[in-house]
């Protein structure tokens, strides 16, 4: 993602995501999806553009927002967020979408849309419950608390640390140890536990 | 027992129409203080917008002993964790027994650094009977929660912390009022979609989910908290939400 200053989620670069996810070639083992943006993995969706857009509008660009965060589960191969910088609202609703976050220490992580009087609704309330759980969710929701990475990993909302500086080759480190394994057993595993509900009825 | 007490334990007697209503479980029977903590939050004021519920180390650890108070226990837990409204339960040193019940029904737990916790359990001499095991199974996953509910084991700060027994961990307990009192200062019904979806996450499918997350967005944001929240950052100035009592 290459959209300064914050790789903001405004409509034209959502697509663009989305578009990138989908050219994504047959055959391809695994997913990584990193920012060049300095300190920054992105920053959330477009309030500005929020602010002002009549409401049908919006909700037609929450929907592409839903769209663009749920083709990284439709991907057939492993999807992996490169975390090294701060990963906020619409940011941590795409690496939540994603089988594995690594992230750097000392980013900064949280889902603030309930202090700006709305809510995560591109999927993000589901998939944190799921990833994490209801304990560390409601917090996280409600107060719409940044944490660290380092917290991220001790809660679950993401299972690998790299250094600063290093995130991204740690990713693509990883996806070169899971494009080495069979690629059908991979794809069956990560399509099986995209498919289960964690934490059920 | 009385919303918005003064505390004798340090925390600052709160101001009339106060957002935040500070409740207290009584000592004594479980069943008892759970039927009045009930009628407590039946009657809190309108302006309400967050509760903070006290947990002290005290509180009752005996259990249920008919099928009527089983069912009286299990509504009155339902009706804790189905509040509308963010709650935030401060831990003392110890937290088991019915406590424990009722930290899991709130959004936020909020302990000392030297607080145990322990779940109610056969191995403790209890039975989670009032919805124990699922809350604690949806709170942190199969995973942690057998463990806690077969041995009954004891958990201390750091484990509890990582698993979200509590999600806070504080020098002074006066940080739990400021922490509710930033809730009740957040849009209501922002709050309150959220919180009923991630509720509902542990339980419906996920493409029911994301149906309810898109039209809760929409009801919310058609709402004039929402704008005033997505202006004020835009401007870059501090949002004004305005409660049900229209202050």
């Amino acid at each position: 993602m290459d959209s300064a200053p914050v790789n903001a989620f405004d409509r034209p670069f959502l697509e663009a995501v989305g578009e990138a996810l989908a050219s994504v070639p047959a055959g391809t083992r695994a997913v990584v999806v990193s920012s060049a943006v300095p300190r920054i993995f992105a920053a959330g969706g477009d309030i500005p553009y929020m602010a002002r857009a009549d409401l049908a509008e919006q909700v037609s660009y929450v929907e592409l927002c839903q769209q663009v965060y749920g083709a990284f589960e439709q991907v057939g191969a492993p999807t992996i967020a490169a975390v090294d910088g701060a990963c906020l609202g619409g940011g941590l609703e795409l690496a939540l979408s994603c089988d594995i976050r690594v992230v750097a220490p000392g980013v900064r992580l949280g889902l603030p849309e309930a202090t700006l009087g709305i809510l995560a609704g591109g999927g993000a309330i589901h998939r944190i419950v799921r990833a994490v759980g209801q304990a560390p969710a409601r917090d996280l929701l409600l107060s719409g608390r940044r944490i660290t990475g380092a917290e991220a990993v001790d809660i679950g909302l993401a299972s690998r640390l790299a250094e600063p500086g290093r995130v991204t080759t740690a990713a693509l480190e990883l996806a070169a140890e899971i494009a080495a394994a069979d690629p059908a057993a991979v794809a069956a595993v990560t399509r099986a536990a995209r498919s289960v509900l964690p934490v059920g009825p | 027992m009385q919303a918005s007490t003064p505390d004798p334990r340090g925390v600052a007697p709160r101001p009339a129409r106060d957002p935040v209503a500070v409740v207290e479980l009584a000592a004594g029977s479980a069943t008892d203080a759970l039927t009045e903590l009930v009628a407590t939050l039946a009657a809190l004021p309108p302006g309400t917008r967050a509760v903070l519920l006290r947990l002290p180390s005290d509180a009752a650890v005996d259990r249920p002993v008919d099928e009527d108070s089983v069912t009286a226990w299990q509504q009155a837990l339902s009706v804790v964790e189905d509040l509308p409204l963010p709650t935030v339960a401060l831990l003392g040193d110890r937290c088991t027994g019915v406590a424990f019940d009722l930290a899991l029904c709130c959004d936020v737990r909020v302990a000392p650094g030297t607080v145990v916790v322990r779940a109610p359990t056969p191995a403790a001499g209890a039975l989670p009977v009032g919805g124990t095991v699922a809350r604690l199974v949806r709170a942190v996953g199969q995973g942690v929660a057998r463990d806690l509910l077969i041995t009954g084991r004891t958990v201390e700060a750091p484990e509890a912390l990582a698993w979200g027994l509590v999600t806070r961990l504080v020098p002074d307990p006066a940080a739990a009022l400021e922490l509710a009192a930033s809730l009740a200062a957040l849009s209501p019904e922002a709050l309150a979609a959220t919180k009923r979806l991630a509720l509902g996450a542990s339980q419906d499918s996920f493409a029911a989910g994301l149906a309810a997350e898109l039209s809760l967005w929409r009801t919310v944001r058609a709402g004039a908290n929402a704008q005033e929240g997505l202006s004020a950052f835009a401007e870059k100035r501090d949002p004004r939400f305005t409660g049900p009592d229209g202050r």
